[in-house]
């Protein structure tokens, strides 16, 4: 035994007791470093990984759900802008069917004005065909009391009637004058 | 008569180098190769069983500190203490990853002895002898990884798929026999030529100066921080080779 241990028998001083205490000396070390140093390391970066693995699964899971609620929501605008085209459509028929309401009503309120006017303007004649014949008969009655009151010859005669018929011209004139008018308006 | 002008020659050489450099150079480097044992327990054992025994409580005990005191107080967004933690532990982890069912195991494996390489050989810069110095310490790194790989490839694959994987290819006794001894001698030839190199600068006075700054940046941190990689990384594809 003695020969063994003692180093200057073994080349460079090799003795396996020493080597045997140092293999007991490194196997102490090694558990110490693994459960001192190494595993409870490793475990806080596992932790931490698994942290952010988990962070990132639940971000994953987030922007999914906001890509389906994103998806909604265009599709809601898209349903909401198809209901818009329908109600201006809608609302530009009615619009249309208004307009021709009240352009029917307009030419109607036309209609009946004009035919008030003609039958206003055909009461007006009428009137005024009575007012000359009564201005004639008094005209007639005024010329013959006049060419009773006086000895009439030819000269004078003449220089009495004259103005009188061309006063009868002229207001016949303008009767038949206003009849020509009144129906021009008819003919509108 | 040629042997003895090389003999010459070379006790010249000597006797120059010596007056040059002062005579600490070779006293220096046999205490570094061969240092003075010390006792463990009645046993007479190299120094660097108690630079190990040092880098584990170290270890431990900044990790008892950072479990109790920082990791109840970790944020969702790591920054300072917390950022490097958890870039050292996810490192390992995705290095570890490929391995599946045995992820949980090999990652804290790793991840030890990563820092333990690491730490242990940057206490040279206090001038703690490097718990690496001496080939125990790295056989029994070595032989960690073997039985390692082993117990993976085993639970993964069941006696008869690792009787398979020999038998088919007999090589493979070789190739696996092979692992624990290039990564023993790999850690023990980088590390304890770097302690070296340290030592030499330091044992000739007008090297001690300003050379130290420049030496020990090269040898130690870069060996400290090359060789916690791969012993890491080489431990995980072996291990993954033997599990797949």
């Amino acid at each position: 035994m003695n020969t063994i241990m003692t180093a200057a028998d073994m080349p460079l001083g090799l003795n396996v007791i020493e080597i045997l205490l140092h293999i007991f000396n490194f196997i102490i070390l090694i558990i110490g470093v693994r459960f001192l140093l190494y595993k409870p390391i490793k475990k806080f970066m596992e932790k931490r990984a698994q942290g952010y693995a988990e962070e990132e699964a639940d971000h994953e899971k987030k922007k999914e759900e906001a890509a389906k609620l994103r998806a909604e929501a265009e599709e809601k605008i898209r349903e909401a802008e198809v209901r818009a085209a329908k109600i201006e459509d809608d609302a530009n028929a009615n619009a249309v069917k208004e307009a021709d309401a009240i352009l029917e009503s307009a030419r109607k309120d036309a209609k009946e004005i004009v035919a008030r006017a003609e039958a206003d303007m055909a009461a007006k004649e009428v009137r005024e065909r009575a007012a000359l014949s009564r201005e004639v008969t008094s005209l007639a009655l005024t010329m013959s009391s006049k060419i009773l009151e006086r000895e009439v010859n030819a000269e004078d005669n003449e220089a009495v009637i004259a103005p009188l018929i061309e006063q009868f011209r002229a207001v016949h004139g303008a009767q038949s004058g206003a009849a020509e008018s009144a129906s021009a308006n008819k003919n509108k | 008569m040629l042997t003895m002008l090389a003999s010459a020659f070379t006790d010249f050489f000597a006797e120059s180098y010596k007056e040059a450099f002062g005579g600490g150079m070779s006293e220096a480097v046999q205490e570094a190769i061969d240092p003075e044992l010390v006792d463990f327990f009645g046993l007479k054992v190299n120094p660097s069983l108690y630079s190990a025994f040092l880098g584990t409580a170290v270890i431990l005990l900044a990790c008892l500190v950072i479990r109790i005191f920082f990791i109840p107080k970790f944020k969702k967004q790591p920054k300072g203490l917390q950022l490097l933690l958890e870039g050292l532990v996810g490192y390992f982890d995705k290095t570890a990853s490929p391995l599946k069912r045995q992820a949980s195991f090999v990652g804290p494996y790793i991840a030890a002895a990563a820092i333990f390489i690491c730490l242990t050989t940057l206490a040279e810069l206090l001038g703690i002898r490097p718990a690496f110095a001496s080939i125990n310490t790295c056989l029994a790194f070595g032989l960690s990884t073997f039985f390692v790989i082993n117990y993976c490839g085993l639970r993964e694959k069941g006696l008869f798929g690792r009787a398979k994987r020999y038998l088919g290819n007999p090589i493979n006794i070789i190739t696996d026999l092979a692992v624990p001894l290039s990564l023993s001698f790999r850690l023990f030839g980088a590390i304890m030529s770097g302690f070296i190199i340290v030592e030499l600068v330091y044992s000739v006075i007008f090297l001690s100066f300003v050379v130290p700054a420049v030496v020990s940046v090269i040898t130690t941190i870069f060996h400290a921080l090359i060789q916690s990689f791969l012993f890491a990384t080489l431990s995980a594809i072996f291990i993954g080779e033997a599990v797949e």
